[in-house]
């Protein structure tokens, strides 16, 4: 493998696949009941050695790790160091890298949230849901809204400056009013960031075999979209805009980390099931690891990468994403970017079609760029697939 | 070589599954044309098809050798007949080369509408009719109520009929005795001017055509050039011969024989059925009565699924016309199906015949639309255009008026089913002409039936409503005026020519929303309404809409939803692509299917 060099700096994205219980509308790769192990923490590390080697990554700039899970709250601070020291040594680190750690109410305290700010986090994403018990009794989360609170206090007090939320809504059942609440008891905390996702139900979830049996209403479309403009709105009047389809900040609180996706950045996932982009070769390649945290971890001691697939993009493909990501975000499909990558004509194909087959009050054509409204934002797979067809 | 006295050519009458083709079989083990060994289950019917569905599509013959207890020794030409409605004309042709005919009756079910059709068919040739009562054995067997049906129903004399069982070999003597003693020999002269029937013709790669014939009078051998008089073609004959089954070369055949000409001829169509062979030399002044050329009255679009398999469907469709001139084909193209084939048939069953073999032996997927009939259409300057498909209908303001094929239906049926049979045939703008009560279980239900109505799932009501126990058979009557419309179903304003339909005013309202109703069905919800509307001419009757579809976006796209999430696009994009594209809609080819389908 050559030792090239990235352009741009990249992100780290670290899984941490164990939780205290798995939520039922959850499909991460995450595993219920056991702890974070020393051989996992070991496996992590390796894999960090091996790829940064692989692909020459020494002086390569990392300006994001990202710990995601699961619960990666369930790590002790200590380990949390560590990781982030080797990471350290395995790239080159920016001093003002953002530093995001996924937290569980129901796994912190004062003193972790203190540890794991020392260890080098600067970012922390709070999983709330809602600030509702009922609703957090129907989600089967482990904490209270009280707890949920209580976290986020904790978590100011001790410094941190970056706080984004997670929030849940449309579910089934869920009034318009609950939603206004949980938005309203929100705007009082004053994250600086929120991440809003309309609830969808996925195969291989307890929510889905409830649904497949009538148990659970599947989520209604028509009252989704109405919370999600409404929310738009709402969020956008406290000083959060929308710079994806299910993200606000404030301004400057974007999440350097998440960009990297829908920008078509390059990012190395590791753990159990992580997916690695490289915009290395032609039109960029992508891996996965295996999702059982035993067989990634037997991988890794046996000398070898956890590799489950891999898969190296045509152009085509590459343009199919770039239109399906970019279109989530604020910025939109840039003929600048766009045309650099695949050439003159590719921006000019999309907005003839755009023009052509997408309804006005969707889309946002302005000079040079293809962007969505907020009731396009709902549509942005079916925009995707027509304007690329 | 046989005389002429000893000679009998006759033909086998049966319902399907009333045992013709088994009665066949032990006719020829009898008088070993076959032995045991080479027998094959229902030798005659040659075709995968016919074998299977039990009916014969293509005339058959076998010529069998029978000593009589009389001692003396009887040519017997078996002339098997297509046993179906679409192929009636085939039928009384094969039956005009016979002097007589068996007709087989199950003894427990009696007799069934597709046999009575073809009685009146054998009455109307003069033919002697053996009546013989099959599957004797069974107990379920009621012979003198049966005997009892024949003569109410056919109005024929029952009293000898013999009981027999194709199955066990029951009565076979006693049939083959009765060829030879109640029908009559052949008439006809070996030295008039030749004239000779064209009973049927195919074409054998290795051949040319080949034609059934049977001789009337004079006689032909190789090197005779005859004359087809109603193409007025002439050939050198190379070969004549008969069926033993298999062919068997002779020096000649005369008056009174039934056998096979070879003459060098490369085109079926020359050699149409029912058309008189003569000496080019020494003509007959007149040809065989009964000579008709036939005409397709059904009509249905065939598209190939997938579009790549079109150059196949063309080749497909030529070789099933080397042995079928009946059936026609013309290139269409839609723009809802893309290129395909208008094809004509005699009826519903040489319909589904003709479908199932392209299928079945060339293996195509096809897609194919609502059958229609043919209309004579005069127009205000007064031309007269036959149009069969509703796409090539003028404008109305340039019609006078629209003429439509009626049948005559004969359905027999159950008492308990009459009361819905009639509101069936009711529905369908049928005409009563005669009900027939035989028994409780037996009423014969007679009516005047637009073919239109017919070709549309008719069959399929007519089954449900009697639980399978009614059966139909028709006979083509003529052409009527009505009072007809071209149904245009648009989407989003456009017209979409493959679901343009005729149909009789009254009805057009009810077709219409029920097409606009599936449609709305069946189209995916899309970024716009979608509206879809039935309309005669500028007014539209009726209307539905598909809501716009509000919300397709996953909530969470991270780094190893990506591609996942572009895979599951692709995939929906190809979906997308073998949808039709009308304006802006995607119609998926099911919609299109269903509407035309619906009932």
């Amino acid at each position: 493998m050559s030792k090239k060099r990235l352009n741009t700096p990249m992100g780290l994205y670290i899984h941490i696949p164990f939780c205290l219980k798995k939520c039922p509308y959850c499909a991460f790769n995450s595993y219920a009941g056991s702890e974070v192990s020393e051989r996992y923490i070991s496996a992590l590390e390796k894999e960090m050695e091996w790829l940064s080697s692989l692909f020459g990554l020494e002086s390569c700039a990392v300006d994001s790790i990202y710990l995601g899970g699961g619960t990666p709250s369930m790590l002790s601070a200590s380990d949390l160091g560590r990781l982030l020291s080797t990471a350290a040594s395995m790239f080159k680190l920016d001093k003002d890298a953002e530093v995001t750690i996924e937290v569980n109410p129901a796994t912190v305290n004062s003193e972790k949230l203190k540890g794991f700010r020392e260890a080098g986090i600067n970012r922390i994403s709070i999983g709330v849901q809602s600030l509702n018990d009922n609703k957090l009794n129907l989600l089967g989360r482990l904490h209270s809204a009280s707890e949920a609170i209580e976290s986020f206090r904790l978590a100011r007090n001790c410094g941190y400056k970056n706080i984004s939320v997670d929030l849940m809504t449309g579910l089934p059942g869920e009034t318009l009013r609950e939603l206004k609440n949980d938005l309203k008891e929100l705007e009082q905390l004053s994250p600086d960031h929120i991440s809003l996702y309309l609830l969808n139900i996925e195969k291989g979830t307890d929510f889905f075999d409830k649904q497949e049996k009538g148990e659970l209403a599947p989520p209604n479309e028509d009252i989704q979209r109405d919370f999600f403009l409404r929310a738009s709105q709402i969020l956008q009047e406290d000083g959060y805009f929308r710079y994806e389809t299910s993200n606000y900040a404030r301004p400057g609180f974007e999440s350097r980390h998440n960009l990297k996706y829908w920008t078509g950045a390059d990012y190395l996932g590791l753990g159990a099931g992580a997916h690695s982009y490289l915009a290395e070769t032609g039109w960029g390649m992508r891996w996965w690891n295996c999702l059982l945290p035993s067989s990634y971890c037997d991988a890794l001691e046996a000398g070898r990468l956890p590799l489950e697939g891999c898969e190296i993009l045509s152009r085509e493909e590459a343009l199919s994403e770039a239109v399906l990501t970019s279109l989530r975000t604020r910025g939109g499909l840039e003929e600048i970017s766009l045309e650099k990558r695949f050439g003159e004509s590719a921006f000019k194909t999309l907005i003839t079609r755009a023009k052509e087959l997408v309804p006005k009050d969707l889309i946002l054509l302005e000079a040079g760029k293809i962007a969505l409204t907020d009731r396009g934002a709902l549509m942005a797979d079916e925009i995707a697939m027509t304007i690329t067809r | 070589m046989s005389t002429q006295n000893n000679t009998r050519n006759f033909s086998i009458i049966a319902h399907i599954d009333h045992g013709k083709s088994t009665l066949a079989d032990r006719l020829l083990e009898y008088t070993g044309a076959v032995t045991e060994r080479e027998m094959k289950e229902q030798l005659l019917d040659k075709m995968d098809i016919e074998r299977e569905r039990g009916i014969t599509i293509k005339a058959q013959q076998v010529r069998l050798s029978y000593k009589a207890d009389d001692g003396e020794t009887y040519t017997l030409n078996l002339i098997d007949t297509p046993g179906h409605v679409d192929f009636s004309y085939e039928v009384s042709r094969s039956l005009s080369a016979c002097e007589g005919a068996l007709l087989i009756v199950d003894a427990s079910q009696g007799v069934e509408a597709q046999t009575l059709a073809n009685v009146y068919l054998a009455l109307d040739n003069d033919l002697e009719i053996i009546p013989v009562l099959n599957k004797i054995d069974l107990p379920s067997a009621e012979p003198e109520r049966v005997k009892d049906e024949i003569e109410e129903v056919i109005g024929l004399d029952a009293s000898d009929a013999i009981e027999a069982s194709a199955k066990t070999g029951i009565g076979t003597k006693e049939i083959l005795e009765a060829i030879v003693h109640r029908i009559p020999p052949p008439s006809g002269e070996i030295s008039r001017p030749l004239k000779a029937l064209v009973v049927d013709s195919w074409y054998d790669t290795y051949q040319g055509v080949i034609m059934m014939i049977r001789v009337f009078d004079g006689s032909l051998k190789r090197g005779t050039k005859i004359k087809l008089m109603a193409t007025d073609k002439a050939f050198d004959i190379i070969e004549v011969g008969a069926f033993y089954p298999n062919m068997r070369k002779m020096d000649s055949l005369s008056s009174g024989d039934v056998g096979y000409v070879i003459a060098g001829i490369k085109e079926l169509n020359d050699t149409k059925v029912g058309d008189t062979i003569t000496d080019e030399q020494n003509s007959a002044d007149t040809p065989l009565p009964g000579f008709k050329e036939l005409k397709p009255m059904v009509f249905s679009g065939l598209y190939p699924i997938d579009t790549n398999q079109y150059e196949d469907l063309k080749d497909a469709l030529e070789k099933l016309k080397l042995n079928d001139s009946s059936f026609t084909y013309s290139p269409e193209t839609s723009v809802a199906l893309g290129f395909g084939y208008r094809c004509g048939f005699l009826g519903l069953l040489h319909m589904e015949i003709i479908q199932e073999r392209l299928e079945r032996e060339f293996h195509l997927n096809l897609l194919t639309t609502a059958p229609s009939v043919a209309y004579n259409v005069k127009t205000v300057k007064g031309e007269v255009l036959t149009i069969q498909n509703p796409v090539d209908l003028p404008p109305a303001q340039e019609i006078d008026y629209i003429e439509e094929p009626f049948i005559i239906a004969s359905i027999h049926t159950p008492g308990d089913y009459v009361g819905s049979i009639l509101a069936l045939c009711q529905e369908r703008r049928g005409v009563q002409l005669d009900i027939k009560y035989l028994s409780s279980d037996r009423v014969i239900v007679e009516y005047e039936l637009p073919l239109n109505e017919v070709v549309m799932e008719f069959y399929d009501r007519l089954k449900s409503t009697s639980k399978g126990y009614a059966s139909l058979d028709y006979e083509m009557a003529d052409f009527r005026r009505s009072n007809l419309v071209k149904l245009d179903i648009l989407i989003n304003a456009e017209v979409v020519d493959a679901l343009s339909l005729i149909v009789h005013r009254d009805k057009a309202f009810y077709r219409g929303k029920e097409i606009a109703d599936k449609m709305k069905e069946l189209i995916p919800r899309q970024m716009f309404e979608v509206a879809i509307q039935a309309a005669i001419g500028t007014k539209v009757i009726a209307r539905a809409s598909v809501k716009a579809l509000r919300k397709n976006v996953t909530a969470k796209c991270y780094g190893g939803d990506i591609s996942r999430k572009r895979k599951l696009l692709e995939k929906q994009k190809a979906g997308k692509k073998r949808m039709k594209q009308v304006g802006r809609v995607e119609v998926p080819q099911e919609a299109f299917l269903a509407a035309l389908k619906i009932d």
